[in-house]
């Protein structure tokens, strides 16, 4: 059985991130780790080690800008790949594979279908499906 | 006389030789009164000897004033009111009537002192008694009449003056107010689309979850996932519209386009939807090379809104006519809030793109209506009613014009497309310094 991969999903809204996680835990290949307050979200992430993090980038207090910078300045959590999920772009903005890269990071606009999420994560996993 | 001589005339003073002579027209059937009047002119002491004729009926004074039309005008009627085809008020109304410009002074053969005020109401510059006049009392009847004159032309242009522009502020206002409507639109357009993305993602990976561990489901079920996957595609795709029309001025990325070339790749990307609905589509091209400056996906998604529009207009199937052509911009519309230097002027060389159907038209009382944002005619879950507005507003990004009017003599709707042509960066084809090759194209006048 090979050892299921560590997500940590950091998203303001609850019932989204619940979602988000009983899906990919429903594929039974990941771990999912959810925490809904972006100031705890550097501290969740050292104690979690995520082998990847999906992040909200609309969020009251620290935004997904300043989170995603803490994990830039830990040494561990600055080679974790990163993938940005948020409203600001539309889809149609986005690559033909859902994605765009936008200042370093991939981004995923909402809403998102869940095929298409896991297809991302998969990409920057590295796993081949 | 001209204009200018006449003020001339008034700011030297009429005793000066050196100013062009006063034509008179004497409207009287009594020669020895009409003699009278001209001695009497004739020693005034007008620095030229003024004109004098004579007309002997109304009939005959109209013909004269109207058909010495520039050449020699006269300049002030002297008007009996007794004549063969007329008498009293009467006479001075018909002529009036027929020459509303020209200062008239009334000479009568009673001191009737009411008619005489209502005559000055109605517009006489003066009412003397035959009995009382000399030389000196007609000359400077003459002159304050031609002085009132004067300043009555003046009042008359600033008056057309006025009205026009309070014809301008009026459409300059309504413009404002529909910038400003847009503009709360807007706001509260991206607001709404971000609050509404978040709940409508939960959904969305709600039904992914249920439709990915519903073991076996029922038919019911089963429709009731496709259902909502459906609504939730439908209200994606709104916020999307909404979010393009609140900020689609952000992302125009221009380049050189051909507009040919634009519309046929447009023509293959809904030529399917065309077939579809019974509707042939077919491109009348310009012959040469029509250049503008443009953001292709933006004016594509343009063109394929209103295809679309005048396909889903036709049901029983019609046909689209795509026509291109070099023009000239003629009436812009004025576009107060916007203070920018590129904007287009009358007479820039425009290419224009016309796309009419012979579909049912719009009704005149919707015509005002179909750019507002969220205006539709299509049933619920069809239109968004963003289509024209986001159109239209690619269009203004492009600082160029789009209308829409009915065809004239067959049914169905045109929407004209006006860009600025760009055609410095491709070599100049023929005929484009040729001016009369050039076809002027105005907001009202629908070429063929």
């Amino acid at each position: 059985m090979k050892t299921k991969k560590r997500i940590l999903v950091i998203d303001d809204d609850k019932p989204l991130a619940s979602m988000v996680k009983m899906n990919l835990e429903g594929t039974g290949d990941y771990d999912v780790c959810v925490e809904n307050r972006s100031s705890r979200a550097l501290r969740v992430a050292q104690d979690f080690e995520p082998d990847l993090i999906l992040l909200d980038y609309i969020m009251p207090g620290l935004d997904g800008g300043d989170v995603s910078c803490r994990f830039h300045e830990d040494p561990k959590l600055s080679k974790v790949p990163l993938v940005m999920v948020t409203a600001l772009v539309s889809n149609c903005e986005m690559g033909d594979d859902g994605t765009s890269q936008l200042g370093g990071h991939t981004m995923l606009a909402k809403p998102i279908r869940f095929h298409a999420l896991l297809a991302c994560i998969e990409k920057r996993l590295g796993v081949v499906a | 006389m001209e204009q200018d001589a006449k003020d001339d005339i008034i700011r030297r003073g009429f005793r000066n030789p050196n100013v062009p002579a006063l034509r008179f027209l004497c409207v009287e059937d009594n020669m020895g009164d009409f003699v009278l009047v001209k001695d009497h002119l004739r020693h005034a002491g007008f620095g030229r000897q003024p004109v004098v004729c004579c007309a002997s009926r109304v009939q005959v004074a109209v013909e004269m004033l109207s058909a010495e039309s520039s050449d020699l005008p006269f300049d002030l009627v002297f008007l009996d009111l007794s004549l063969p085809d007329s008498t009293g008020a009467e006479t001075f109304r018909r002529l009036r009537h027929a020459c509303p410009r020209i200062p008239v002074i009334i000479l009568s053969g009673n001191n009737d002192h009411d008619l005489a005020e209502e005559l000055v109401q109605e517009g006489a510059q003066d009412y003397l008694p035959k009995e009382s006049l000399n030389p000196d009392l007609l000359m400077r009847c003459a002159i304050y009449a031609l002085g009132r004159q004067r300043y009555r032309a003046g009042l008359e242009k600033l008056t057309q003056r006025l009205k026009q522009t309070t014809l301008e502020l009026r459409a300059a206002h309504s413009h404002l107010a529909q910038a400003e409507k847009l503009d709360s639109i807007c706001r509260l357009a991206a607001g709404v689309a971000h609050e509404v993305k978040n709940p409508l993602a939960t959904i969305q990976m709600g039904l992914d979850y249920l439709t990915a561990h519903c073991v076996n489901p029922d038919e019911n079920t089963e429709s009731t996932l496709v259902l909502m996957q459906e609504a939730v595609d439908r209200a994606d795709s709104v916020i999307h519209d909404m979010l393009n029309f609140s900020r689609s001025d952000e992302s125009v990325k221009m380049e050189p386009i051909c507009i040919n070339d634009l519309v046929a790749c447009v023509l293959r990307i809904v030529k399917h939807e065309c077939h579809r609905n019974h509707v042939t589509c077919e491109a009348l091209l310009a012959d040469d090379v029509l250049m503008i400056s443009g953001d292709l996906n933006k004016l594509e998604q343009v063109f394929i809104n209103i295809i679309m529009n005048s396909v889903q207009a036709m049901k029983a199937g019609g046909k689209i006519e795509i026509r291109t052509k070099r023009g000239l911009l003629g009436e812009t519309q004025r576009d107060e809030g916007l203070r920018e230097m590129n904007r287009m002027r009358m007479g820039d060389e425009v290419a224009v793109i016309e796309i009419s159907d012979n579909g049912p038209g719009i009704p005149d009382e919707l015509k005002n209506r179909i750019f507002e944002p969220f205006f539709t005619t299509k049933p619920t879950g069809e239109g968004t009613g963003l289509g024209l507005a986001v159109s239209k507003r690619i269009i203004e990004l492009h600082r160029g014009q789009m209308e829409v009017v009915n065809s004239e003599g067959s049914t169905g709707a045109c929407v004209r497309i006006q860009l600025k042509a760009n055609f410095s960066n491709k070599n100049k084809p023929n005929g484009t310094n040729g001016k009369p090759s050039l076809e002027l194209v105005t907001a009202t006048n629908r070429t063929p």
